[in-house]
């Protein structure tokens, strides 16, 4: 094949083809026409940019952030009222002395030594120490909580924090009136840690 | 050839008869077109895919069409850049860019006709073994005879570099052709 010319080559396609397929073609290519044709073509009524996608997303986050903290802060203040009203308030010693104080009685006591006890105004105090004396003594009734609750509000018209005002009372007493206390209240499970 | 492109072209411009026109067109151009993709191509399926794309291509987008060029130079590039657009996703699924020849080649031999002279299954061996832009002018020149003018206005090419490709081409199959022609 020396002087071999694809020139002199006949032109031919030699693939094969299936039948009829060109007829196929055109009724496919007018089918899709014809389907593009009869549906309808939505119009957007307005373009989404991204941009105010980006900007509507971060307003919602910063919400929805702003409403969680401010829930958050609520608790914490409505907790924290709870906690001023039970070791703080702003009420003067003589007040304290009609609620909460030691309340001093003179009863007779026998000599068997019965006691009576006397009601405080509050109810749910309870009453820790007891003293017997034969005529004309005075017994005091002391509730060391409403004690601790007395030494804490002086005139403090500012609510103080708890910790300091606790520090404070536990400094003014005697170690008899810790140790009755620690007979008293139930250990800190967690103490035992540290035991 | 020209007062067919005409009736044609009045009757695709006009909205009510446009489906009527893409008939003509079709009727006129739509073997020369398929056989056009099927040499790039080689396989049936995908080629007779790309020429509905094609001829649905021309029909949606024949407001562009400027008359500055014959209709089927302007047919002819849209199929030539839906066929491009197919190879390119067939080379996406082979390793490399001579995977994929190798490939087309092989597809060559199942899909030619059974009577099919040996030197006419080379001829098509050796296109597929020539680079794409090489492959394009060497097709449209040697099997539709298309003048470089027009060639010019399909691929975006200078006449002299369309000569040259066609110069190189026609060589390489050739030479594949003595290569491997078995007398």
């Amino acid at each position: 094949m020396k002087n071999f010319d694809i020139e002199n080559i006949e032109r031919k396609n030699i693939y094969k083809t299936p039948e009829n397929f060109l007829d196929q073609v055109q009724e496919s290519v007018l089918q899709k026409i014809s389907q593009e044709n009869t549906i309808p073509q939505t119009t957007k009524i307005f373009k989404l940019n991204w941009v105010y996608v980006v900007a509507a997303s971060l307003t919602l986050l910063f919400g929805l952030v702003t409403f969680f903290n401010y829930e958050e802060n609520n608790e914490q203040q409505i907790s924290e009222q709870k906690i001023d009203t039970v070791y703080a308030s702003n009420n003067s010693p003589q007040e304290n002395l009609i609620n909460n104080e030691i309340i001093e009685t003179e009863t007779q006591v026998e000599n068997k030594g019965s006691i009576k006890t006397n009601h405080t105004i509050n109810p749910t105090i309870k009453t820790t120490q007891v003293s017997n004396t034969k005529s004309g003594n005075n017994i005091r009734y002391a509730n060391q909580q409403n004690k601790l609750v007395t030494k804490k509000t002086e005139n403090k018209t500012q609510p103080v924090s708890s910790e300091a005002q606790l520090d404070q009372v536990i400094k003014e007493m005697s170690n008899t009136e810790i140790a009755d206390i620690g007979i008293a209240a139930e250990q800190d499970v967690y103490l035992d840690l540290y035991n | 050839m020209k007062s067919k492109d005409s009736e044609i072209i009045e009757l695709m411009q006009n909205e009510r008869t446009r489906e009527k026109g893409i008939r003509s067109l079709m009727d006129a151009y739509q073997s020369r077109l398929y056989w056009h993709i099927r040499r790039m191509i080689v396989d049936h399926d995908l080629a007779q895919d790309v020429l509905q794309e094609t001829l649905i291509k021309a029909y949606h987008n024949f407001h562009q069409f400027k008359q500055d060029s014959l209709l089927y130079t302007w047919l002819y590039r849209i199929a030539t850049n839906e066929a491009l657009q197919q190879l390119k996703k067939l080379k996406k699924m082979q390793k490399s860019d001579e995977e994929a020849d190798y490939h087309l080649q092989n597809l060559v031999a199942d899909n030619v006709e059974k009577d099919a002279d040996e030197i006419q299954i080379l001829l098509q061996k050796a296109i597929q073994s020539l680079p794409e832009k090489q492959r394009l002018v060497f097709t449209m020149r040697y099997y539709d005879d298309l003048p470089y003018e027009e060639l010019s206005k399909i691929l975006d090419m200078s006449v002299g570099t369309l000569k040259t490709n066609y110069h190189y081409a026609k060589q390489k199959v050739e030479e594949y052709i003595k290569e491997n022609y078995e007398s």
